[in-house]
């Protein structure tokens, strides 16, 4: 192994500083994901979580445990004092569900964002309130049952398109924004690695998509499976921005049918050809969005 | 407007509340400032802004997106180990009641002003004590304060208060919106010197911070119902003797206050003409001005009438209450919100509580006066008319028990 491939290989010497055991649900990608976070980011951390989901109250690491409303002004607050008492080596990450995100706590991180706090944030995106029992929220798809959008003869699932929060956080000027998941863990690295730089100068922004077990009703041991089908798919594009230059970093040129995703996952289990047909709409129009605003 | 220059010896300075917290905020030195404008209070931000972007405050100023998002800044930044302030108003107090709650549970010692101003619900723009009542259960300290000198004296003594080791505890110095917020009086502005001086002592408390170098994470480390329930037992236990332990504090930080400045506000309560007094007036905020104007006034037509004026709100000064209260022949409470469930006063609520815990007797005749909302004045007349009926009551006479006065149905 040499060059890029040798570097990514290095950060899984480093020392787990997760906890052994965590609480997460088996196959969750998201405790394979701070694992690897933290191998690449080192102990010289804060880190923030709300309520939820969150692999990182598991870690060995500073932390402070922030309301969902609010977690990006708190982050904000540490960040801002570190830097007074000259610490600006101290990275301050939160890795925070989609609701806390995309919902309760969207103004003050959208603020935070266009204030260019230095701010590590990802987003830890199951695509739906998964802790408090699969309630549904911006960032979950079109027709996809959850316990707030049932399916019967009047609804059919969720009605609302996803609110897409990489493109959102992009257009606040923010330093870097980028997708990932743990399909495809070397990109993810890559982009930890980039996120790690960037926040020196802005906010970083990672959207990790991590499929939910229970709340899409799919098999355990599928979660990595998903992972990869929802980029060969194009429902969950990989791409990042570094200064607001758009670009993929994985092109899909032969994309699988949405089905083969759709199928492993009893959520959608009362799709029809409609339905799926116009999630896939859905997915093509953001897909061309991308491509418009795509340098490469 | 010239910059403020840095003080070696007191200054004499006509100024707002609104200015007068912001000269106190800055004195203190601290290192955070979350801003947000809401009337009556937003000049307090514009002048912590603009001396910080002038460069005699050297703080970091974070202009927010809302009040829920200043609590946020400013209790991870005292988490980290930092001294913050924020100040706020009404609907702005209310948005961050999931911070309120936080802040004092996590004991982070923020220090906060609250312009006392009407709830929303009823779209008025103007003075009550609604807000500060309404979040008296979130387990800050609370202090109301009477005039523009004492705001400023009271948010230098709150950092004393807040960050003491012994306390650890948020504390919000309230001051009524508009009366206070927008009135001017010549103010002494202490030289800085003597506020370094005055909180020095805090330079050698130690409390635990975060930080990558010694890491810890706050919050309770199980998630098993029993040790959650039990060590939310122990912390609110805890936060619960901190609070009481603030009775004491307050008074002895407002004598050390006096030595270095010469000025007192005797602590939780200050009775005023209460110690042959047959009735007194208990209340609390700016009315207090009035109606000392009007207890001298009844006294020198004879009436034998005090007042107390309640400082400390929370924790609440049953003791001190009482101890004044013992022996007198009846109570007038000046409420300026209502404590809804109760068909009275929230000040009425808390005293007729205070009176049966500390033993007095409960046939002693109380009356609640509820005026003063959404800026309405509490005039002479009106502290008057309350003197009258509990002087009527105090001789047997039957009165309602709770007048609001101003009402017209």
């Amino acid at each position: 192994m040499k060059g890029v491939a040798k570097r990514i290989a290095s950060h899984f010497q480093e020392e787990d500083l997760l906890s052994a055991a965590t609480g997460m649900c088996p196959g969750c990608p998201a405790e394979l994901a701070a694992r690897v976070l933290f191998k690449v980011l080192g102990k010289n951390v804060i880190t923030f979580r709300t309520p939820g989901c969150q692999p990182i109250f598991m870690t060995r690491l500073a932390g402070i445990p922030c309301l969902m409303t609010n977690i990006a002004s708190s982050m904000t607050g540490a960040r801002r004092y570190l830097h007074k008492i000259g610490r600006d080596d101290v990275t301050c990450v939160a890795f925070v569900g989609d609701g806390a995100t995309a919902d309760v706590g969207f103004q003050p991180l959208s603020a935070a964002a266009a204030r260019g706090e230095q701010l590590l944030y990802i987003c830890n995106d199951n695509e739906a309130y998964m802790n408090t029992g699969v309630q549904s929220s911006s960032a979950t798809p079109q027709g996809s049952w959850t316990s707030t959008t049932w399916v019967g003869d009047s609804h059919r699932g969720k009605g609302n398109e996803v609110k897409y929060m990489p493109l959102i956080m992009l257009m606040h000027g923010v330093s870097y924004v980028a997708t990932a998941t743990m399909g495809y863990y070397e990109d993810y690295v890559l982009k930890v690695e980039k996120a790690k730089e960037a926040v020196k100068h802005g906010m970083a922004y990672i959207h990790l998509h991590t499929p939910c077990s229970i709340g899409w009703r799919a098999p355990q041991e599928k979660s990595i499976e998903m992972s990869r089908l929802a980029v060969q798919t194009n429902y969950f594009p990989l791409w990042e921005a570094e200064d607001g230059k758009l670009k993929f970093t994985k092109r899909i040129k032969k994309p699988t049918s949405l089905n083969e995703l759709i199928k492993l996952q009893k959520r959608f289990s009362h799709i029809n050809d409609q339905e799926l047909d116009r999630l896939k709409q859905t997915i093509d129009k953001r897909l061309a969005l991308l491509e418009n605003l795509a340098v490469e | 407007m010239n910059k403020p220059a840095v003080e070696t010896k007191p200054n004499i300075e006509v100024c707002d509340g609104n200015k007068a917290v912001a000269h106190a905020v800055r004195l203190s030195r601290p290192d955070v400032v979350a801003v947000y404008p809401i009337t009556p209070q937003s000049a307090v931000g514009e002048w912590l802004s603009r001396w910080n972007d002038e460069g005699t405050l050297n703080a970091e100023v974070v202009r927010v997106e809302g009040e829920n998002s200043s609590m946020g800044v400013c209790c991870s930044a005292s988490l980290t180990g930092g001294r913050v302030f924020t100040g706020t108003s009404s609907w702005g107090l209310l948005f961050m009641m999931d911070g309120l709650h936080y802040a004092a549970g996590y004991r982070i010692p923020v220090v906060m002003t609250n312009a006392n101003r009407e709830t929303p619900g009823i779209f008025t723009i103007g003075n009550s004590s609604q807000d500060m009542w309404s979040v008296r259960d979130a387990g800050w300290i609370q202090v109301n304060v009477e005039d523009n000198q004492e705001i400023l004296d009271a948010v230098i003594m709150a950092y004393r208060i807040a960050e003491d080791t012994d306390i650890l505890l948020p504390m919000m110095v309230c001051y009524d919106g508009f009366y206070l917020s927008y009135r001017k009086d010549p103010l002494e502005i202490p030289a800085q010197d003597d506020v370094d001086a005055f909180l020095a002592p805090l330079k050698q408390s130690k409390r635990n911070i975060v930080t990558p170098d010694d890491p810890m994470v706050f919050g309770i480390p199980s998630f098993f119902p029993k040790d959650q329930g039990e060590g939310c037992t122990e912390f609110r236990y805890k936060h619960s003797a901190a609070l009481e332990r603030v009775k004491d504090k307050i008074d002895t930080v407002d004598k050390d206050f006096e030595a270095i400045f010469g000025r007192s506000y005797a602590g939780q309560i200050e009775a005023y003409r209460t110690d042959d007094a047959d009735i007194v007036l208990v209340a609390t905020g700016s009315v207090c001005g009035t109606a000392k104007v009007v207890v001298d006034k009844m006294r020198d037509d004879g009436v034998k009438v005090g007042l107390i004026k309640v400082r400390l709100l929370r924790p609440f000064p049953k003791e001190k209450i009482a101890k004044v209260l013992e022996g007198k022949k009846g109570i007038g409470v000046i409420d300026r919100s209502v404590c809804f469930g109760y068909h009275c006063g929230h000040l009425y609520m808390e005293l007729k509580s205070a009176l049966a815990l500390e033993g007095l007797p409960t046939t002693l005749p109380t009356l609640n006066f509820i005026g003063g909302l959404a800026n309405l004045d509490i005039t002479v007349e009106q502290v008057e008319t309350t003197i009258n009926l509990t002087l009527a009551a105090s001789k047997g006479e039957t009165v309602e028990e709770v007048t609001w006065l101003s009402l017209e149905e």
